[in-house]
This record gives structure tokens, sequence and C-alpha cells, in this order.
């Protein structure tokens, strides 16, 4: 697949080259800023003045900047990248003085116009990370900014504890971690509105390190892909998913869908269909209502060949269901494309729905969509009896959060049914 | 007449996986195979005493009364033409255990892997 390395809009760079740019560059430090919506300014000064806009916010934010690596990632948002940082947290300085900037009413074609806009920064100091995750990381962090109000910069401060000779040992250990049963699964139970019970479950991946404790997913799951070890995971995971089939069948629960989370990286791989199908047949797996799930930012602009494999993965008798809805910039038409079954929406869209007009916009829309598409729709994190009373309201919808079931093991899972 | 195969794992999962892996191959390849299964250097020894000469052994090589050299070195002395295979996630720590050995195989099992190499063990393809 050819990059494309230079935004048409912009002349910045894409997120292909920013990816490539922190890989050489340990540690580094990642600025994401997203600006409100400019479009909102279209109706009155011309269709595209939103394009003029961010044309205008890119001249001002590179005059700003010294050696870093500008890059534009998404319609309104925006990533700027420093090699070498002296100290954890030295992009916050140029935040403040883009925030700054943005206080001050911008001059557009003779009229005085306000925008605002949400800063995450991200820094390799607080952990050795793969250059996608801290990309991610810098995105939670804009998003938390945005919850917080408007010009605000979120600092993801997270130190998980594992400098880089710790993430060297994880590498180290996985292929043992992997058989000795130190990574596990976990079900945590969705629950359907309209049957008034749990339907389903997503099994969640943990690693319970004798060391180093516990290791979340998003550090050893990206080890995994770098170390080969993602596809023994996989397969691991299909067969332990068979055991709790056996276990739900003799309950009495044949219809309990259990969903997977699928990387991109196995998904493309060139056994993938063989190994499934093995699996699938040695271990009693056909027929059963299995889902993979997709997260979105993984999903590929344009890639004939991932949607051919999700065709394969259908013929097998998958669903298929892209997580974290909302998070990443999958187009609609892909929606169209893609031979999907459920919508997972993001719960930053979820968080505070009893209180934040604009999250209950955005997620009935997103329904009203599901349904003339006919995606079902599982709403991811939801924690509160408040945000749960206003979900509600969208009868037909799955749930899956703290409030209605954690994370448990396939016995505790089992007695909760 | 079927070749016989012996499995020693101390891990119930793969002592499944490899025989389900196994049970793959034989439809592929139509050749007929018996697999016998030890999860202890104990219960191989005595399987080796007690059964004719297998045709191929898969030895784990982290076992919980000892280490599957032994069971190589034992099969060996009972007949050299047995093939032999290591099962282990660390093959470099090995390496001076090589020679008792055919080939090396990788823990956690792939599917591919597994396949080519069992093949390889018995001289197949």
């Amino acid at each position: 697949m050819k990059t494309v390395e230079v935004d048409a809009l912009t002349g910045l760079a894409t997120y292909d080259v920013l990816i490539e740019y922190l890989e050489e560059s340990v540690p580094a430090e990642v600025l994401y800023i997203e600006i409100d919506e400019p479009a909102r300014f279209n109706d009155a000064f011309g269709y595209d003045t939103d394009k003029r806009i961010l044309l205008y916010f890119c001249e001002n934010i590179s005059s700003l900047l010294d050696d870093e690596l500008f890059v534009r990632i998404g319609t309104y948002s925006f990533v700027i990248a420093k090699k070498n940082p002296s100290k954890p947290g030295e992009l916050k300085l140029l935040a403040e003085k883009i925030i700054n900037q943005l206080r001050e009413p911008m001059n557009f074609e003779g009229n005085l116009l306000y925008m605002t806009a949400a800063i995450g920064i991200a820094s390799s100091f607080y952990g050795f990370y793969s250059a996608a995750t801290l990309v991610r990381q810098a995105e939670h962090a804009m998003k938390k900014a945005k919850r917080e109000g408007t010009n605000r910069i979120v600092l993801c401060q997270e130190n998980r504890g594992f400098s880089f000779e710790h993430e060297l040992k994880l590498l180290r250990d996985i292929p043992r971690a992997i058989e000795n049963g130190e990574i596990y699964f976990v079900y945590q139970g969705q629950y359907n509105y309209a049957q008034k019970a749990f339907t389903g479950a997503e099994m969640l991946a943990r690693w319970e390190h004798p060391v180093l404790g516990n290791v979340p997913p998003d550090i050893f799951i990206p080890l995994a892909e770098k170390s080969g070890m993602i596809t023994p995971l996989m397969n691991k995971t299909l067969i332990e998913v068979s055991k709790m089939y056996q276990k739900l069948d003799e309950k009495g629960f044949p219809d309990f869908s259990i969903a997977l989370n699928l990387s991109f990286q196995v998904l493309m791989e060139e056994s993938f269909l063989d190994n499934v199908t093995f699996l699938l047949d040695a271990y009693g797996l056909r027929g059963k209502p299995l889902t993979f799930e997709i997260m979105e930012d993984t999903i590929p602009d344009h890639l004939e060949s991932f949607t051919t494999r999700l065709d394969e993965v259908k013929a097998l008798g998958f669903s298929l269901a892209v997580d974290d809805y909302g998070t990443g910039h999958t187009s609609l038409t892909y929606l169209l494309h893609f031979p999907i079954d459920y919508l997972k929406i993001d719960r930053s869209f979820v968080h505070n729905i009893h209180q934040n007009r604009r999250n209950f916009l955005l997620f009935k829309s997103m329904i009203d969509m599901a349904d003339a598409l006919d995606l079902k729709v599982i709403a991811e994190g939801v924690e509160t009896p408040e945000d749960d009373a206003v979900l509600q309201q969208f009868e037909g919808i799955t749930v899956q959060g703290y409030l209605y079931c954690k994370p448990l093991r396939a016995e505790d899972l089992l007695k909760r049914l | 007449m079927a070749k016989t195969i012996l499995i020693v794992d101390d891990v119930g999962f793969n002592i499944e996986f490899e025989t389900k892996l196994i049970e793959n191959i034989i439809k592929e390849t139509g050749i007929p195979m018996k697999v016998d299964e030890a999860h202890t250097v104990e219960e191989a020894l005595k399987m080796i005493d007690s059964n004719d000469v297998y045709d191929a052994m898969i030895i784990d090589m982290n076992l919980p009364d000892g280490s599957g050299v032994e069971i190589a070195k034992y099969a060996r002395q009972k007949d050299p033409k047995t093939r032999l295979a290591a099962l282990t996630i660390y093959p470099n720590e090995y390496e001076n255990e090589r020679s008792y050995f055919d080939l090396f195989m990788k823990k956690p099992i792939m599917i591919g892997p597994f396949k080519q190499n069992f093949l390889r063990l018995l001289q197949i393809g």
C-alpha cells in the first residue's frame, strides 16, 4: 500500500510520517490538538470557511514551532511531535502559547472570530510506548481536556511504572505467560435492555506478571504484536472460548454471544484463515455466536484486501463489530461497505450523557444511523445509574460497563446469568 | 502400519492441542497414526518400556519431575531410530542438549510451523 505523506489541504505531513518519526525518536513527546468545529462558521461566512480557518490556524501554529514535526491527523485534529525533549512536559509551554493565541480573536477576512480547541500531551518519559500508543494517549488526554471545558490542556501523566527495561522483560516473558496461564481471560457481560438479560460478553485478556504485577492490555498487546506472539495468543483465546461455550451449553445458554478483540495485524496475516478454520473445526466452534471486534482506529482507509478478509471471516460464521466507535476516523461510507453487524459506541459518548447534551445528541445520531444501516448497537462504559437511565430510552440497545457487570472469571460470569 | 507417536507434556492444554493438530495431519495426509500421552518423566519412561518402539516423540523439556533430556536419552538407548523432538519456549537454553534430539520445536505452539515440523520429524513430504 502506498502511503500518503502530505495532506492535500494543508501541505502538512500525515499520520504515517508521524509514526515513522516517532519510531525513530525515543524519548519523544506528542501534543494532540483538536479545534472545535470550525464548520460552524460555514453558514455565516461561506461553505469552505472551515478550510480557510484551518489554513490560518496552521500558519499561526507553524510560526510557534522550532524543529517539531507538525502533522494533520484528522479533519480538525493535528499532532505536534518533539524528539528528545529535555524533560517531560516540555510541550506544555508550546500548548500554553497555542491556547493564548486562540484566546485572541482571529481576524478572518475582516471579521473577528473566536476559535477554541482542546490539547492533550503524552510523553514517552512515563514508560516506553509504541508510537501508535503514544499518539493514542495524547488523543485520550485531548478528549479529557475537551470534557473539562474549552481551551484546556491535559497532560497524560499516567505513570504505569513500566520502564524500557520492564518492557524488554515483558517482551521476553510473553511466550511463557501465554503458556503457563499468567495471561488469562475475563468476561464482561453485555446487558440487553429489551430482553432484560445478559445476552453476551466481551472476552478480555489479563496478565498477572509474577514480578511486575498486573500488566494492562494496552501495554502487552502491542508487545505481543511486536514479538510475533499475537497469533498464539489468539489461538489460545479461541480454544478458551470453546471451553466457555461447552459450559454455556451445559447451563442452557446456547445463544449467548462472545466477542473477542481481533488485532488488525492478526486479521491480515496470510495464515489467519487456515488457523481459524482449523480451530473452528477442531474445537467445535462452528456455528457458535462469536463476534470479532476490530478497533475503529485500526481500520485502514480504502483497503480492498481488508474488505475481502472481512467477507471471508463472515463466511466462516463470525459476526463483526467496530470497537470504540466514534474515536477513530471511520468514514460513514465504510460502514456501508464493510460487512459489520455491531457498532460499539465508545465510552466517551456515554460518559455523563445525562448532563452532556452534546454527548446525548451525538449518541442519538449514531443510534439513528445504526438503525438505518441495520446495525446492532452496544454502548460501552455504562457506569452510573444516571447515564443508564438516559440510555434506557434506546430500547433495542445492549450496554456494557461496570454498572451492570465488571470483567469476571468464566465461572463467576456463569453464576450471574 | 500406523505410526506411533508419544507426546510428553504436563500441560493438558498442550497435549490436547498437539493431538488435534496431529489428527488434522492424519486427515490431510491419510497416514494412520496412533498417539499416546505421558505427563511426567516417570510416566514417559514407563510408556517407552511397555510399548513397542515409538516412531516419534514430542517431548516438553520442562517437566515436573525432571528434564525432557532424560526421556530422550532413554528412548535413544532403546532404539536409536526413534525420531525425537524437543518442545520448549527457549530453544537457545538447550544448546548442549541439541545432539539428543532430531529437532527443536518452539512453544507456544503455532499451527503452521507445528504441522511442518511434525512432518519433518516423521520424515514425510
